[in-house]
């Protein structure tokens, strides 16, 4: 029985399958991309984790215990690398006599490092001056001792006597918040900056200057082990590796019985990993899933247009005595054929959007994810195949009798899902869910240090869900409404294309109105669909780029070395350099508030905002604008984080005394500010507590104008292009950034590279899936009336009037379409963008509207309305003779 | 589109049109073919037809399912084109579709349209012809009364038999006042009593409205009630049986 | 049939064997609306294996209601439907599917077949629905009704006169009791009608008992004993 039923469908009506089969590949191939692009952001972002790290783990000798034998544990654990002894030593202080003034420092830090560490470990030092070998200055001791390489610097250690060593070189400390961390203190209790003095001796140096210390002062003398790790071996999604990292860090802490603790910076990366992991696998469900339902309602619409050659089929088939369970397999069959070449077509095309996509055709982190994403995919194809077939097939077989129940016009009721007001019921919750969203701030995502497992609020999504099941039964119910009730003003509307036909074309319309009201409701969700991600993925890239600007300054920055006071010559010469729109110089000081150093920013309010874009959401109490104009006016006025107001209880106008150094006689002298506003982010500012002031008052009572930096604006162009002109310019005294670069750093791992990728894929599909919704759902309804249409052309419609019939429907399938999607998809993406705020970095002010795509979308799906009314009409003009035949 | 609007007048006025048609024949066809496909599965469905319709034609067509009858019929109301041969309706001035209104046609099936209602489905000709509202409303009033159906009029087509459906049919084929009226197998799907009374009243119509009419039908009791028949037979007219003065060949 | 009817001690019997089909005092009402119609009203008819019946009345007149009734396809209000005398009407969906697919064959005035099969497995479908495979059989079906040349073709390949054989032969595919027909011969001409008369009564002779609904003269000719419906009631 089935082979005889199952030859027929495939020999005879290929077609029939395929059109339900490609729909079912548009949700199976959406899913299997996403499922691709979460498989490819977990690698990338473990990837980016490992690399960030420099020292892979600082294990810090207790003490009592014995350096050797925990160097020889740490290089003996699972997966380890290279293991390097460094010594820390703590001086008293530094002092250099460099130009026949001697310059002292405070206590500080002085590294041991074996020789071949620099190659071992080739991030943590980077050489800015003179040698890589040697008796190494960190920079800013460097800057304090005004010391270069070739001079002398004295080292003092407490109870014994100072020691003179000659610098070599000078190095920056890039990550020296890690290297200087307090190994095995938790977060909270870890310093708050690293030690301002720092020397790096060799090994062998600084055993000759600390050993005599390890024996009076063991307290001053430490030793850790600085390890690789062979990443290798390590799995691709974060939070597998950083669980492997991080047990192999306690095993080892087990096995030296106390004697080693494990500083696991490539646990707390990956930790940082899996969060963004977290969120990418939230991301996948809020604009994956409803693309993925949107292709099975298309599928559903499609296999409709079947429904009534399959009941027909059904009942011939219970006239000939077929039991339920007949019915079922063979109808079973169609679907199995359908979710199969469905499937394959889907996985294919997947395989292929994926190696364009991230060029990597595998759906997951290894071969079994791979399995089990395609595997998902398959099954959320054959459930879409099995409901859009199977169960109307069912309902009709429990329908009693076979004469029972055949669908009439002018049938009204409501369908199950739009009574008992299940439109407001959904929206009500939908709202309820997001309102318990916010008061949990957002954090959809949570991965405690030091816990395995992560939290992901999927629940969340219900908000979302809820809004599109409310939308999608309210329009239905709206439009069924406004179809029915209002044929007087449907003919008003349809008087433009239909001329004097409008009141027949009106009432026609109005009786049959179910088809074009289900059409309308799928073009609706499509283009919901397509706005709602294009916006939320603009939101996203536009915040990207403010947080990389926020990072970098400007499109290029230029940082000078401290203490250097050719602002004004460098600011001329920064403007003769092609491509350089404007440059705007940033006064960096520093300021004592009561006992506590902030870092100060001087800036021109007049003129910064040509250079950086200011967010507003980079300050409260007043807006970007309104806060730089209030520097400009009273230029004593000063920003502080909201911090520093807290602790020092500041209302609007207080007055607040800053310490800062003048430059003439180098004495700290009180300078006094207004407390005008509170800012949280500023270009090139640090993440902690830092001031905003005007650059002009800061230059007149210090009695210098040197500046720190410069934001060369270049119009958004050729970044890396200036950034290299401005460098071989300026030479290698300056430091210079791009933002095209710091692009690619900044920022959670989520940011850069892959949602680039997830964009690429959901727009296509999004334009894909609207534009096939618009056409599909006009060239069903115009099919379901073929026979209308053949009969208008029997009675001398003209080609004019029988292009009136479907343009009408192709105008309200428009207008409610439009209108509809551009609605919902406004509240929709406003409700993304808000519950998905832990993914952004600063938060956005607001919406960024990518208008061209939406545009484009609208318009290629009211196109594939105009060719559907075109070709349909075309087709109708000699009526279909086996139509014709039947009448 | 005066002369329609005049005729939809007339109609409705109940008004015969003084020409009668008797004058200048409604359909004129010399060796007349249609084939459908090409090569080997080609289909001769009509095959060297000539023949004149007269403006008071009353002829049957009759022959075995399959032998033309309804391509024939489709092809004097201008849905379809001959292959071969030459086709021409020299009452009406012109091809039927760029005359609307002057051919009615009946189908053997329901062709009502299933969302307007009775009295929408006779407008509805009317105004595709270019007819105002108001002379379209009273045509279509006046054809709904003379089948005696007046009290259908706002019913949905679902709602009515089929025998009644039939009538409405007939009423939108004569409601434009049309000059020939050709009905394909019209009783096919109703019982005899039924048919009969559909025949008067298609005859009484024709009769008022002045027009030719060609029904086709394997009925032998309906072929009865017309003066003519011409036998269809494999695509090609195999014989023609009464008065010759009506239905001559050239 | 082999399936021997369980007694029923309940109704009084004329034979020894229940007649092929058979309908006691069959009501059914429609109701649209606030109206309400008796399409019948206590029909009551037997007819015995191998008797060629005509069921014959204008439109309208309830001709296809009790068809479809005596076929298990509608269910009536009131009264009872039996087949070798089992029981059909009142019957649980599968418990009528079942006695449709072992005893009744139906043959409708169109859309007998499912387009997408051909002749051949159209037939081949129903014996396999009514578990009764055997291709030879459904060859032997095809040949006694002229139609095994055209065994490969699709519906919409056949003249009507094919179309109404093939349709034959797929309602008695399944070797039925009875053979229910609802104007078979509504869309054929005169001499095509007769063809498919002639088979009717041939089946007739081999045991098999036919109803047929038709407003068609021709037919009612044909037929043993005509059964006249007006408004849902039998009047001859």
């Amino acid at each position: 029985m089935i082979r005889t039923w199952l030859a027929g469908l495939l020999r005879r009506q290929p077609a029939r399958l395929l059109s339900c089969a490609a729909g079912i590949a548009v949700a199976v191939a959406l899913l299997a991309s996403l499922g691709s692009f979460l498989a490819h952001s977990k690698a990338t972002m473990t990837d980016r984790a490992v690399r960030s790290v420099t020292v892979d783990w600082q294990v810090q000798v207790q003490p009592g215990g014995d350096a050797a034998t925990v160097a020889a544990a740490v290089g003996g654990a699972s997966g380890a690398g290279a293991a390097l002894q460094v010594g820390f030593g703590q001086m008293s202080g530094s002092s250099a006599t460099t130009g026949g003034s001697t310059q002292r420092t405070g206590p500080g830090v002085v590294l041991g490092i074996p020789q071949n560490y620099r190659t071992t470990f080739p991030g943590v030092l980077r050489t800015l001056a003179g040698n890589g070998t040697g008796v190494l200055l960190a920079q800013q001791t460097a800057s304090n001792l005004h010391a270069a390489p070739g001079d002398r610097v004295v080292i003092g250690r407490a109870g014994l006597q100072p020691v003179a060593v000659t610098v070599a070189g000078v190095v920056d400390v890039p990550q020296a918040d890690s290297l200087f961390q307090k190994v095995g203190a938790p977060v909270g209790s870890q310093p708050t900056a690293p030690p301002d003095n720092v020397l790096f001796l060799p090994a062998t140096l600084w055993h000759q200057l600390f050993d005599p210390l390890a024996t009076t002062r063991p307290d001053l003398v430490s030793t850790q082990i600085h390890a690789t790790r062979d990443h290798r071996h390590l799995s691709q999604d974060p939070a597998a590796a950083y669980t492997a990292v991080s047990s192999a860090a306690r095993n080892l802490e087990a096995r030296t019985s106390g004697a080693a603790k494990v500083g696991d910076n490539l646990g707390a990366a990956l930790a940082a990993a899996r969060q963004d992991a977290g969120y990418a696998q939230v991301l996948f469900l809020f604009l994956g899933l409803p693309g993925a339902v949107l292709a099975g309602l298309l599928t559903a619409t499609i296999a409709s247009a079947g429904a009534v050659r399959r009941r027909r089929e059904q009942a011939l088939l219970r006239v000939r005595g077929a039991s339920q369970r007949q019915l079922l397999t063979l109808a079973g069959v169609e679907v199995a054929v359908i979710a199969l070449a469905g499937c394959a077509i889907g996985l294919a095309a997947a395989a292929a959007v994926g190696a364009a996509a991230f060029g990597s055709a595998s759906f997951g982190t290894t071969p079994g994810a791979g399995l089990g994403w395609a595997a998902l995919a398959a099954a959320a194809g054959i459930v879409i195949a099995a409901s859009a077939i199977l169960v109307p097939a069912r309902h009709d077989v429990r329908a009693s009798t076979i004469n029972a129940g055949r669908a009439v016009i002018g049938v009204t009721s409501y369908p199950w899902w739009a009574r008992y007001g299940m439109d407001g019921w959904a929206l009500i919750g939908a709202g309820a869910v997001f309102t318990a969203t916010s008061r949990n701030g957002y954090q959809l995502v949570l991965a405690p240090e030091g816990v395995p497992t992560i939290s992901v609020s999927y629940w969340a999504f219900a908000g979302p869900a809820l809004l599109w099941i409310g939308a999608g039964v309210l329009i239905w119910r709206l439009t069924d409404l406004g179809l029915g009730r209002g044929r007087g003003l449907l003919s008003r509307i349809v008087r433009p294309i239909a001329g004097s036909l409008a009141r027949p074309v009106a009432a026609s319309m109005s009786r049959q109105r179910r088809p074009i009201v289900k059409g309308a409701v799928v073009l609706a969700l499509a283009l919901t669909f397509a706005i709602s991600t294009a916006t939320f993925n603009a939101t996203y890239r536009a915040q990207a780029e403010a947080d990389a600007q926020l990072t970098n300054g400007a499109d290029v920055t230029v940082t000078e070395p401290p203490g250097s006071t050719a602002g004004r010559a460098v600011a001329n010469q920064l403007s003769g350099i092609s491509g350089v729109k404007h440059v705007e110089p940033i006064q960096h000081r520093f300021a004592y508030i009561g006992t506590d150093l902030q870092d100060l920013y001087g800036v021109r309010p007049d003129s910064i905002r040509q250079s950086t874009a200011l967010q507003d959401s980079y300050f409260s109490g007043g807006g970007a604008a309104g806060l730089m104009s209030t520097l400009a006016i009273r230029p004593d006025s000063i920003l502080v984080s909201a911090e520093t107001v807290k602790d020092y209880q500041l209302h609007q106008g207080d007055a607040l005394t800053l310490g800062l150094v003048d430059a003439r006689t180098r004495q700290r002298i009180p300078v006094a500010f207004h407390y005008a506003g509170v800012v949280s982010e500023f270009p090139t500012a640090p993440k902690d507590s830092f001031f905003v002031a005007n650059a002009s008052y800061i230059a007149a009572k210090t009695g210098s104008d040197a500046t720190g930096a410069f934001l060369v604006n270049t119009g958004g162009r050729d970044q890396h292009a200036v950034a290299g002109r401005v460098q071989a310019a300026l030479g290698a005294s300056v430091t210079v950034t791009d933002i095209s670069t710091v692009r690619k750093q900044v920022g959670s791992s989520l940011t850069a590279v892959d949602l680039a990728g997830l964009t690429r894929v959901e727009l296509g599909f999004a334009l894909f899936i609207a534009a096939a919704a618009a056409g599909l759902v006009l060239g069903l309804s115009v099919a379901e009336r073929r026979r209308n249409l053949a009969i208008l052309s029997a009675l001398g419609a003209k080609p004019r009037q029988l292009r009136a019939f479907i343009a009408t429907d192709a105008l309200v399938l428009g207008i409610i379409g439009v209108v509809g999607g551009a609605m919902v998809g406004w509240v929709l993406s406003k409700m993304l963008v808000k519950v998905l705020t832990g993914v952004f970095d600063p938060p956005p002010a607001g919406l960024t509207v990518p208008w061209a795509y939406i545009l484009g979308t609208a318009l290629l799906s009211l196109a594939a309305l105009a060719v559907v009314t075109g070709v349909s009409s075309r087709m109708s003009r000699r009526p279909a003779i086996t139509v014709l035949r039947r009448l | 589109m005066d002369a329609t609007a005049r005729r939809i007048r007339a109609a409705s006025s109940g008004t015969t049109p003084a020409d009668g048609g008797a004058g200048q024949p409604v359909i004129s066809c010399t060796n007349i073919a249609r084939t459908f496909g090409t090569g080997a599965q080609a289909v001769v469905a009509v095959y060297n037809v000539t023949l004149t319709v007269a403006g008071n034609a009353r002829a049957a067509l009759t022959g075995p399912s399959g032998s033309g009858k309804s391509t024939l019929l489709h092809l004097f109301a201008g849905l379809e084109s001959p292959s071969a041969g030459e086709l021409r309706w020299p009452a009406l001035g012109g091809h039927p579709l760029d005359e609307p209104g002057r051919v009615g046609m009946i189908f053997q099936g329901p062709s009502l349209l299933p969302a307007l209602t009775v009295a929408e489905n006779v407008i509805l000709p009317l105004q595709l012809a270019g007819a105002d509202l108001a002379s379209a409303r009273q045509a279509s009033e006046n054809a709904l009364a003379v089948l005696g159906i007046a009290e259908l009029a706002s019913s949905l087509p679902e709602e009515i038999s089929g025998g009644q459906a039939q009538r409405v049919a007939i009423a939108r084929a004569v409601a434009s006042g049309p000059s020939l009226i050709l009905a394909d197998e019209p009783t096919g799907q109703l019982d005899r009593a039924t048919a009969s009374l559909v025949m008067d009243v298609l005859l009484q119509a024709c009769d008022a409205l002045g027009a030719a009419l060609i029904v086709s039908t394997h009925d032998p009791l309906i072929a009865g009630r017309l003066p003519q028949r011409w036998e269809m037979s494999d695509g090609t007219l195999a014989d023609r049986l009464g008065p010759s003065s009506i239905g001559a060949p050239r | 049939m082999t399936t021997v009817a369980p007694a029923d001690h309940h109704e009084p019997r004329t034979r020894d064997l229940p007649p092929a089909i058979e309908a006691r005092s069959l009501y059914r009402f429609f109701r649209a609306g606030d109206e309400e119609t008796l399409a019948l009203q206590g029909v009551s008819l037997a007819v015995e294996a191998g008797e060629f019946v005509v069921i014959a009345g204008p439109s309208g007149s309830g001709k296809s209601t009790l068809l479809a009734c005596l076929a298990g396809l509608d269910e009536p209000d009131g009264g009872t439907v039996r087949v070798s005398g089992q029981r059909l009407s009142h019957q649980a969906e599968p418990v009528r599917a079942r006695l449709r697919a072992e005893r009744v064959g139906l043959l409708l005035q169109s859309g007998n077949m499912f387009d997408h099969l051909s002749v051949m497995q159209n037939v081949m479908l129903a014996q396999q629905v009514a578990h009764r495979p055997a291709r030879t059989d459904s060859e032997a079906l095809m040949s006694s009704l002229g139609i095994a040349a055209r065994a490969h073709a699709r519906p919409d390949e056949l003249s009507g006169g094919e179309l109404a054989r093939a349709g034959l032969a797929v309602a008695l595919a399944n070797d039925p009791v009875a053979l229910l027909a609802d104007e078979p011969t509504g869309e054929l001409d005169h001499a095509t009608e007769q063809q498919v008369l002639r088979l009717l009564e041939l089946r007739a002779l081999a045991g098999v008992a036919i109803v047929v609904a038709s407003h068609s003269p021709a037919v009612a000719e044909a037929a043993d004993r005509v059964i006249t419906l007006t408004d849902g009631k039998v009047s001859s």
